[in-house]
């Protein structure tokens, strides 16, 4: 593999919501709305853009940070079912914003209110990691994503700041934590077997052993704790259910999906 | 024994001391701890297959240790978040239990902060 064109399209889209969010952090108040508006907007655009590259061309598009070539170098890489999944994710977070234009709206007269500023700035954090998750081409980046993730969702259920709600967000931390140290263990031992952590040389690379076994039961294990699946459920309906509506739109739509 | 061999076996009685605390222990600060410390073997780990692999003129293996000092950055946020959210359970509700509301009835403070 090597760069393909267009592959600007990929940092762009995750760089897109960041850069929306700082911006939104500095401005304050209402402008973080404004901001967040403004950023919906052009981050749908950039993921369209790239749906249509990768439809139109037909192979997957790939950019290498830098200029270096894996495995020294980190590469991000979208085909087509991560096309779906970053075109998916844009439509929910559209509607999201649209849906909470009303709840968290600030309100006339007041310079900032502690509610919708978080929730526009963490809206845009979720949407960012989520490309990320969505775009990464190595293991470690796909774990600095899903870390980054959990610290967008972990906020987003301690909204409200009632004590319920902060007993469900670190409930949900504690899970997420361990799910995701999990994950890294299995990342760090397939780096020790093989030598590399990116997921198209892994791919050539990985053999039928033990240590490959281990890895894929820490893997999966990490990943059912941050996804909720059963047995390691327990964390998500006291923080999903003391959510506000459009919060608990996006952490039960994409935040656990990511992982 | 080598040295990286060593190493390897601190790092996994690390963890497993680490999710034993995790598992054990009702109080959410000393969960956060245990994870601290699942997480110090793991970056310990790391660092003795960093050794394991170090090529020729080289003391160690480079690539390692560079994503070694993402994951403890990332550990130190996600440790300071954590911690963050516990303080502010202690002062919304004076307690630090991690138990559910029947038992532990909500003592919300008067003019906590919103």
């Amino acid at each position: 593999m090597s760069p393909t064109t267009g592959g600007w399209l990929l940092y762009l889209a995750v760089l897109l919501p960041f850069i929306g969010l700082m911006l939104g952090l500095v401005l304050g108040g209402r402008n973080a709305q404004h901001v967040a508006r403004v950023t919906m907007l052009l981050g749908f655009t950039t993921v369209s853009a790239l749906a249509w590259h990768i439809i139109e061309s037909g192979h997957t598009l790939e950019y290498w940070l830098g200029g270096w070539a894996p495995p020294l170098g980190i590469s991000l890489r979208a085909d087509g079912l991560s096309m779906v999944m970053l075109l998916v994710v844009a439509v929910v977070i559209m509607a999201v914003g649209i849906y909470a234009q009303a709840d968290f709206d600030t309100p006339q007269g007041q310079p900032e209110t502690r509610r919708p500023f978080s929730f526009w700035l963490l809206m845009l954090a979720v949407w960012g990691s989520l490309n990320l998750v969505l775009v990464s081409g190595d293991l470690f980046t796909l774990y600095v994503a899903l870390e980054l993730l959990t610290f967008a969702g972990v906020p987003l259920v301690s909204l409200d700041g009632r004590g319920e709600n902060l007993r469900a967000a670190l409930r949900y931390i504690l899970f997420a934590l361990l799910g995701s140290l999990l994950y890294l263990l299995g990342a760090v031992l397939l780096y020790g077997a093989y030598g590399t952590l990116d997921i198209q040389l892994l791919a050539g690379l990985v053999r039928p052993e033990p240590l490959t076994w281990a890895v894929l039961a820490l893997m999966t294990v990490g990943l059912l704790a941050k996804t909720a699946l059963f047995p390691l459920h327990i964390w998500l309906p006291p923080a999903h259910a003391g959510a506000p509506a459009a919060a608990s739109a996006l952490l039960s739509a994409l935040v656990i999906k990511g992982s | 024994m080598n040295t990286a061999t060593l190493f390897g076996l601190c790092a996994s009685a690390l963890i497993g001391m680490g999710v034993y605390g995790l598992l054990t222990n009702p109080q959410p600060l000393r969960k956060i701890i245990a994870l601290n410390i699942i997480g110090s073997g793991i970056f310990l780990l790391f660092g003795a297959i960093a050794y394991r692999g170090a090529g020729a003129g080289m003391g160690s293996d480079p690539v390692p240790q560079a994503l070694l000092i993402t994951g403890i950055v990332v550990a130190f946020s996600a440790t300071a978040l954590a911690i963050a959210l516990l303080l502010r359970l202690y002062e919304v509700t004076g307690s630090v239990s991690l138990a559910s509301d029947e038992a532990n009835p909500p003592d919300h403070k008067p003019g906590a902060p919103e």
